[in-house]
């Protein structure tokens, strides 16, 4: 059965649960018990490779001695007993999980085992329906299988892109292909620090590891890398679904992903110890924070619009020639006001030297907003803005679940990257242009075709020609007809 | 309508919108009626091919290979056409055979899936598909095998069937059929209109229309003798090649001429200079007939109506008027340049540029910007949603304010003929001129121009401003995304070009006379294209041969 097949049933399945209510209980519920079949199964993994590796887990409750009915047989605890195993036992066990006497990745898996469970929540109120969700995924998600292992982070990710048509979590994945050409085009090297102050399900941090990890020569240099991408998330679903995320691409103990709120802390608290070389990131458009959170931010910027707060905290990590790719609505290009203030700041401290402007749908069907990357370094002030109008592809008119956007959409782009010349798509604004326009940056596209209008002379000829063409193309069927209907019988 | 008068108005036919499709069904139609190939006397007839078919299909059923078809019921006295003396009537069940075939999807996981949308309306052809694991199907669906027609049964009017060469799975809502005819011959009967007509009449359902099995299997076939099946289905392909080959042409001619009038409008719309401006006139005036062949044609003319007017080249300058700048002098108005956009192009000699708010009062009728509260029986609130396409004001659904609100409003203006109001927020521009009585107050979201009737034409004020030149400075200001907004500070210093008096007075009426032609020729372009419509139409329905 295909993957999204198998989530639908599952969904399916809790849907007749009386404790389950809605898309967001239905993917919670989910995220845990996906969360705890990895983890048992990468401890299984970690103790028979490491004979230090001390497991978190009391015994008794591993996934594999009451989950998997066909180890168990007739054993397989369902319907009551399955119930008071998990609310009774499993949970209250887990987030009073003893960890002094851990030491080691162990004192940290287990740390991290710990702050999952006391954040998740077992909605479930039937045994029954609860062990037929065990089976499913028991059945399809298996990741011992070492052939499948592999394409498990992409298996994932799938499961990721599915709650995007399942309402309102969608706000916390950015599609694959964006994050991609993203950290492709940010280009981390290895010994780089990578942030995203909002990582959602951690499409960016996921990307930029497997980006660093092609470059890691040695276990050493993987180790490092494995330390050196940070997140941060506020919300507890997707922090759970990010920490697994990380987990199927292979980063053990993902402590560096934290279950927190950047824009807490104020502005001024974050020192030269918390700058880092890059940022890629997709911050909240339009979230409202709560009351007090902007007053951590100089008055010039204090707004309640989380993705201008983001942009102002994101100059603010960069370190002196640090890189940032982060994903902006289009209202931050046009909006006056404070708005105005950030962006001259940004185009001051900043070499903004691209932004990649992306048609509607990308983050469909969640939002139809349209959305932009900005590519910026810190340091220089920028001097000329590039602007790339990422057209669909031939013959789409918007991207839907069908036809998501794929990164191959991005290999013009990444071409045109190194060698930029004005296109179709692309053209460049100076930055006196911008200033003397009230730094709006939502320029139009003054290369586009239908802004042009070709030298009606030239036209007027392959006109005349079409003309000429059509008449006879219209003669040839007309006696081709005749030919055919008046065989001397009329 | 016969052969004859069809041949004379094939041009029209052919050139008239949707006149392809018509050409392309009208083919199909002559092809299941026998006119389009001769009979072969060599040939035997259908008949006999029939009753191949027959036995073959009674072996197979023996066989238990097949299951046993429904009974063709018995003709009836009335048959759809006359068809040629060795083509025979039969149903649909004589010579085709239905395959449900339902199987689980699981188990042909990498198979084609084909399903409705995957079928193109009318023609036959089939659209690009996936494979079942990837339209990720889970419902049983049938199984179909190469050389079987796929027909759904699901609004037949769409006319959606094609013939495959591979296998496969289709929705539950499509037939694989399987034929002893010539496949594709079933084909293009299916796809005329004596078998569309046959389905669609058959269908009494109302919120989901469908064909069963039962009214399918009955349905009448005209057979022609197998070799002519064959002959008529090259004949048909021969004839649909110059059809497509004629909709691209056509299609391409189309788009040029489109672009063609876009590019002749935009040059004359952008000359700056008088040389620029005569040249792009020269080239609209040479390619008149290209320029003016469509209704959607009509706006261009206008435009170029307007613009021609303000530039001063609708009517001739006269020496005899007193000149703009005298005008001003007399009246004591100072023509300062004081305007924020810079000037816009030459004008002539006994011209002005001048602000707005030189020539007109500018007024925000409702500063506070609160929208008043809605009473009952109050006075008219006329915003930009109030005015309909004919640009009057459509005092019905407008918002109804209270008397105090009146007396605030009245204090501040007084409404009078030749005044107009002009979309500053959401809506932008589209002037409307203001109709008597006067008992009704305007919303925050217009402007109100008042013109001094002493400096300018109110007539003039307000044909400038729904012209060309403000379309552009709108274009400019309001942005791809934002809110659009065009402020009263803006439309204070908006540069107006203003003729002498009396000039103004000469442009306003040939404007008049020019948009009354335009109208004019917009309606009989339109009139034209719909007869060329209905007459496509009707060919196919009374086209006697």
């Amino acid at each position: 059965m295909s993957l999204s097949a198998t989530i639908k049933s599952i969904q399916d399945i809790m849907r007749k649960d009386v404790g389950v209510d809605g898309d967001a209980q239905r993917i919670g519920q989910l995220g845990w018990m996906v969360f705890y079949k990895i983890f048992s199964d990468q401890d299984a993994e970690l103790e028979l490779n490491d004979d230090n590796y001390n497991s978190p887990l009391p015994l008794d409750l591993r996934w594999d001695e009451w989950a998997d009915s066909k180890k168990l047989g007739k054993n397989a605890p369902t319907g009551e007993d399955l119930l008071q195993l998990v609310d009774g036992q499993l949970f209250p066990t887990l987030k009073e999980l003893a960890v002094d006497d851990l030491e080691g990745i162990a004192l940290e898996r287990a740390k991290l085992l710990r702050s999952v469970f006391q954040d998740a929540y077992n909605y479930m109120k039937s045994g029954t329906l609860l062990r037929q969700v065990v089976d499913k995924i028991n059945e399809s998600i298996d990741f011992n299988q070492s052939q499948t292992r592999h394409v498990f982070g992409d298996i994932y990710e799938q499961i990721l892109k599915n709650l995007q048509s399942a309402g309102n979590a969608g706000e916390f994945y950015t599609p694959r292909a964006v994050t991609q050409f993203a950290v492709d085009m940010v280009n981390p090297q290895l010994g780089e620090k990578v942030f995203d102050p909002a990582c959602g399900t951690g499409g960016f941090l996921t990307c930029a590891y497997e980006h660093l990890k092609k470059q890691a020569h040695s276990p050493e240099q993987l180790e490092r890398v494995k330390r050196s991408i940070l997140g941060v998330e506020k919300k507890q679903l997707p922090h759970l679904l990010c920490v697994t995320n990380m987990m199927v691409h292979g980063i053990e103990v993902p402590t560096t992903v934290l279950h927190d709120n950047t824009l807490r802390k104020p502005l001024r608290d974050y020192g030269l110890d918390d700058q880092v070389d890059i940022v890629v990131t997709n911050p909240p458009f339009g979230g409202m924070e709560e009351d007090g959170i902007e007053r951590g931010f100089p008055s010039e910027f204090q707004t309640r619009e989380t993705a201008d707060l983001f942009l102002v905290l994101v100059m603010e990590l960069l370190k002196d020639g640090g890189r940032a790719a982060i994903v902006l609505p289009d209202g931050t290009l046009f909006g006056e006001g404070i708005k105005t203030r950030i962006k001259q700041k940004l185009l001051r401290d900043c070499n903004l030297h691209t932004i990649v402007r992306l048609p509607n749908g990308v983050f469909s069907p969640y939002t139809s907003i349209r959305t932009n990357v900005l590519f910026f370094t810190k340091g220089t002030p920028t001097t000329e803005v590039w602007y790339y109008e990422h057209p669909y592809p031939p013959g789409a008119k918007s991207y839907n679940k069908t036809k998501p956007m794929r990164i191959e959409e991005f290999d013009v782009e990444k071409a045109w990257w190194e060698n930029r010349e004005e296109t179709q798509y692309a053209w460049k604004v100076s930055v006196e242009t911008i200033a003397s326009n009230g730094y709006n940056l939502d320029i139009k596209n003054p290369n586009a075709p239908e802004n042009i209008h070709e030298d009606p002379i030239a036209l007027l000829k392959q006109y005349q020609e079409a003309v000429i063409k059509a008449e006879n193309d219209r003669q040839a069927l007309k006696n081709s007809l005749v030919a055919a209907l008046e065989r001397g019988e009329i | 309508m016969d052969f004859k008068t069809f041949l004379e108005n094939f041009d029209a036919i052919a050139e008239a919108p949707g006149g392809i499709p018509k050409l392309r069904s009208l083919i199909l139609e002559m092809a299941v009626r026998g006119k389009l190939v001769p009979s072969n006397p060599e040939e035997r007839e259908a008949k006999f091919d029939i009753d191949d078919i027959r036995n073959r299909v009674k072996e197979l059923e023996k066989e238990g290979r097949i299951r046993k078809q429904q009974k063709a019921l018995p003709l009836s006295e009335e048959l759809p056409y006359r068809i040629p003396i060795k083509w025979n009537w039969v149903r649909f069940v004589d010579v085709a055979s239905i395959e449900s075939n339902l199987v689980k999807p699981d188990d042909f996981s990498h198979y084609p899936h084909i399903a409705p949308n995957h079928i193109e309306k009318d023609t036959g052809k089939l659209l690009q598909y996936q494979t079942v694991f990837a339209d990720e199907v889970t419902s049983p669906k049938h199984r179909f095998f190469p050389g079987q027609l796929i027909y759904s049964k699901i609004r037949p009017n769409l006319n959606k069937v094609v013939l495959v060469d591979f296998e496969g799975l289709c929705s539950a809502d499509m037939y694989p059929i399987s034929t002893g005819l010539y496949p594709r011959y079933l084909l293009l009967y299916m796809l005329s209109q004596t078998f569309l007509i046959q389905v669609t009449s058959s269908d009494n359902r109302l919120a989901m229309p469908k064909v069963n099995q039962d009214q399918l299997s009955q349905i009448l076939i005209a057979v022609p003798p197998l070799a002519e099946q064959k002959r008529i289905v090259e004949k048909v392909d021969e004839l649909m090649a110059l059809c497509d080959r004629y909709e691209a042409a056509k299609q391409t001619r189309d788009n040029l001429r489109q672009k063609l009038r876009g590019s002749a409008i935009a040059s004359l719309m952008n000359a700056e200079t008088d040389e620029e401006l005569d040249d792009a006139w020269a080239f609209v005036r040479d390619n008149w007939h290209n320029l003016s062949q469509q209704p959607e044609d009509a706006d261009g003319l206008r435009k170029t109506v307007l613009q021609l007017a303000v530039r001063g080249k609708l009517v001739s300058q006269c020496s005899e008027d007193e000149s703009a700048s005298e005008l001003l002098n007399r009246l004591g108005i100072k023509p300062l340049n004081s305007s924020s956009e810079k000037l816009l192009f030459a004008l002539p000699k006994t011209w002005q540029w001048l602000d707005t708010e030189l020539i007109a009062d500018v007024i925000d009728p409702h500063p506070s910007h609160r929208t008043p509260p809605e009473v009952r029986d109050g006075v008219p609130y006329i915003g930009m949603g109030d005015i309909n396409k004919q640009l009057e004001i459509n005092f019905n659904d407008a918002r109804k304010v209270s008397k105090e609100v009146f007396k605030e409003h009245t204090e501040r203006y007084a409404l009078k003929l030749g005044d107009f109001i002009f979309g500053k927020i959401g809506t932008l521009g589209q002037p409307v001129k203001l109709t008597e009585p006067f008992n009704y107050t305007l919303s925050a979201n217009v402007v109100l121009i008042q013109p001094h009737t002493k400096v300018v034409h109110s007539d003039y004020l307000y044909l400038y401003m729904t012209g060309p030149v403000m379309d552009k400075i709108l274009s400019s200001s309001s942005r791809v995304t934002t809110h659009a907004a065009f402020g009263i500070k803006r439309m204070r210093k908006l540069p107006v070009p203003l003729p002498p008096l009396a000039e103004q007075k000469r442009i306003v009426a040939k404007v008049d006379e020019l948009m009354k032609l335009c109208d004019q020729l917009e309606a009989s372009l339109r009139e034209s294209q719909q007869r060329a419509e209905s007459l496509a139409a009707s060919v196919i329905s009374h086209l006697t041969i």
